[in-house]
């Protein structure tokens, strides 16, 4: 059994990223080239959906880092959803990913920014 | 010199003789099962036991090799001088095959490495064992008990009855002796008697039928390297052996059918290619774990070098530092810490992590550490010192990042101590107000090396008599996760209950509260630094 599996699906129109399992350095960069694979040069930005992930460790944290690296280079967005109040949130508060990305709490709120804005 | 010899003498004299009686035993039972020819037999556990003696108590102990052949032979009605003949070529085997095995190889009795194991069925299997073949097959025709038209298979019989005594019998004896007491191999007791149940009726089942079911036995040798080492390996073999030899001498088995000489030459083959196998394999299970051992040690103290040898004494400040080293499968992790005095009198304070683990993490992890050594020399505010280390990261190690708490601490002997502190990604450091308040202090910040521009910012707070600054890493909430997460308000739970004690029991009583007794190894590092400004004695004040 993969220690994290990836579902991809497609919300009016934005490619949307979940994720479920434990990312850690095993799988992180993996992970990150499989999501990044699912973005078209046309959708306006990424959603990538973590309220289903069990672990995150520090690589999968800078992964989410690289991956908002990548599409600001495309001008796309990334929003990275996790739930209120959630450990992950406090540690992704925590390295101030906030700076590179902006944090959601459902994925419909992250669908609906990005729609707005894009 | 007198008096050592005295002293030595009664322990060399009850080995002679124990050797010399094991030798009779195993040999009178060894030609009580012999099949073709007088003397001959599958395996000839004398051989392995003249072999293990001589190399575990040196070669003054072959007179009990001659001691033990001469009597074995010397009632079974054949000429004196080919007992003669047998005995001093059994002795001269022993003594060939420990000196070949100790000069040319750099013999270990061990068998824990594949050459030790490889030199064993050259040297002294093949080589060492055709001087007692060739020698007692000569003193047999010489005594005319054997017909010259047999020299050829009673020669090849011995030779190959004898590398079966060093292939099977010598290993388990030289294990025996140097794998005492086995308690290090991953399997259990239980486990061990299952293989032993499985093993002999395996064995008993695959030597009574006539289908060629040899095969099978393999997979039980495996099991038996792979979980209990040496010992397993040497254990299987004797237990099939134990089997294999009666049933085949009875005609009984897959090698059943063929004439006695084919018979046992099949047997001897299949054992002793069946010990090599599980003996190379444990020696490769040692030596993979050897060096995964010494993996160990270097990113260990890799990691030591990496950390100060002690903390400096701050006067009027109680310090206390705890770091846990991540699991042993995880190798380096990339936590640090620091504590140094710059020129103006201050202090800086680092606590870190390093992304990312193994030797990159570790390169990463001086790189940061001196780097904020340097930057503090020209910088006093912690968040140009962390600017400074992301450039540092972006431009010497481009994929790495590590988020770090660094503060500034001037201590003022009157009241207490000013920190400043910045934070780039790193949980923000926590004080335990004397009161039992917890507030946490810094802004969050970016982690570094991962933002061309992170977000940095400084914030101060005054530390006064009493009051704890706690700056940890997420080790110490994530030491078990995702099994078990110790969130931050649990943290600050367990730091409330540590009022008003000394930094070194806020650091326990904070491990044991976060981390409990838990057994397992911690899945990240873990530092844990306190800084504590220790109450004032009751008292006049001195100004």
């Amino acid at each position: 059994m993969p220690l994290a599996d990836l579902e991809l699906e497609s919300i009016s129109g934005l490619p949307v990223a979940h994720l479920f399992g434990e990312i850690d350095r095993s799988n992180a960069a993996e992970l990150g080239d499989r999501v990044a694979s699912a973005i078209g040069d046309q959708s306006g930005g990424l959603v990538v959906d973590l309220s289903e992930l069990a672990f995150l460790d520090s690589t999968g944290i800078r992964m989410l880092f690289g991956l908002a690296a990548q599409l600001n280079q495309r001008h796309q967005k990334l929003r990275v959803v996790v739930p209120d109040g959630s450990h992950l949130g406090e540690i992704l508060d925590t390295v101030g990913l906030q700076q590179a990305a902006a944090t959601d709490h459902t994925v419909g709120e992250a669908v609906a920014a990005l729609t707005r804005t894009g | 010199m007198q008096g050592s010899d005295r002293g030595n003498w009664k322990p060399y004299a009850v080995k002679v003789v124990v050797l010399a009686g094991v030798y009779y035993g195993a040999a009178k039972l060894g030609l009580n099962l012999a099949f073709s020819a007088p003397s001959v037999t599958a395996i000839w556990a004398p051989t392995g036991i003249a072999l293990a003696a001589i190399l575990l108590w040196g070669y003054r102990v072959w007179p009990g090799v001659a001691l033990g052949a001469m009597l074995a032979n010397g009632w079974t009605g054949v000429p004196l001088y080919t007992v003669a003949g047998i005995t001093v070529g059994n002795t001269l085997e022993a003594l060939a095959g420990a000196y070949l095995l100790r000069e040319l190889a750099d013999f270990r009795a061990s068998l824990e490495r594949v050459r030790d194991v490889l030199a064993l069925a050259v040297l002294a299997g093949a080589v060492s064992t055709t001087i007692s073949a060739t020698i007692g097959v000569t003193s047999l025709l010489v005594g005319n008990e054997i017909a010259s038209s047999d020299l050829g298979s009673v020669w090849r019989t011995w030779w190959l009855g004898d590398m079966g005594g060093d292939l099977v019998v010598a290993p388990a004896l030289l294990v025996a002796a140097t794998h005492w007491p086995y308690r290090r191999a991953p399997g259990r007791l239980l486990e061990a008697a299952a293989l032993v149940a499985v093993v002999l009726g395996v064995s008993a089942l695959v030597f009574s039928q006539s289908t060629a079911l040899t095969f099978v036995v393999f997979p039980l040798l495996v099991w038996a390297a792979l979980r209990f080492w040496q010992p397993g390996a040497v254990g299987a073999i004797l237990l099939v052996a134990s089997i294999a030899i009666p049933l085949t001498e009875n005609d009984l088995g897959p090698f059943s059918g063929h004439p006695p000489d084919d018979r046992l030459l099949l047997a001897q083959g299949f054992l002793g290619i069946a010990s090599l196998t599980a003996l190379v394999l444990a020696a490769v299970i040692t030596e993979r774990r050897r060096a995964e051992e010494a993996v160990e040690y270097v990113a260990g103290t890799l990691q030591e070098s990496l950390l100060p040898s002690h903390l400096p004494v701050i006067p009027g400040i109680e310090t206390a530092v705890d770091f846990r080293a991540a699991g042993r499968q995880h190798l380096v992790g990339g936590d640090f810490y620091d504590l140094f005095q710059r020129d103006d009198g201050s202090w800086t304070v680092l606590v870190g992590d390093v992304l990312g683990k193994g030797a990159t993490a570790a390169a990463t992890t001086g790189l940061a550490r001196y780097t904020l050594r340097a930057a503090a020399v020209s910088e006093s505010r912690p968040s140009r010192i962390l600017g400074l280390l992301n450039d540092a990261i972006r431009r010497q190690s481009p994929d790495q990042s590590c988020t770090v708490a660094c503060g500034r601490l001037e201590v003022d002997a009157a009241n207490g101590a000013r920190v400043t502190l910045s934070v780039g990604g790193h949980p923000l450091p926590l004080v335990l107000r004397a009161d039992g308040r917890v507030e946490p202090v810094g802004q969050p910040g970016t982690m570094l090396g991962v933002l061309p521009h992170p977000q940095l910012a400084d914030q101060t707070a005054d530390l006064a008599p009493g009051d704890a600054l706690v700056l940890y890493t997420d080790g110490l909430t994530d030491a078990y996760a995702p099994g078990r997460i110790v969130k931050r308000a649990g943290l600050v739970a367990a730091l409330e209950s540590c009022a008003g004690r000394s930094a070194t029991e806020i650091a326990s009583g904070i491990r044991e509260a976060v981390l409990g007794v838990v057994e397992a190894e911690p899945r990240d590092d873990i530092v844990l630094l306190v800084l504590r400004i220790p109450e004032r004695r009751a008292g006049p004040h001195p100004r």
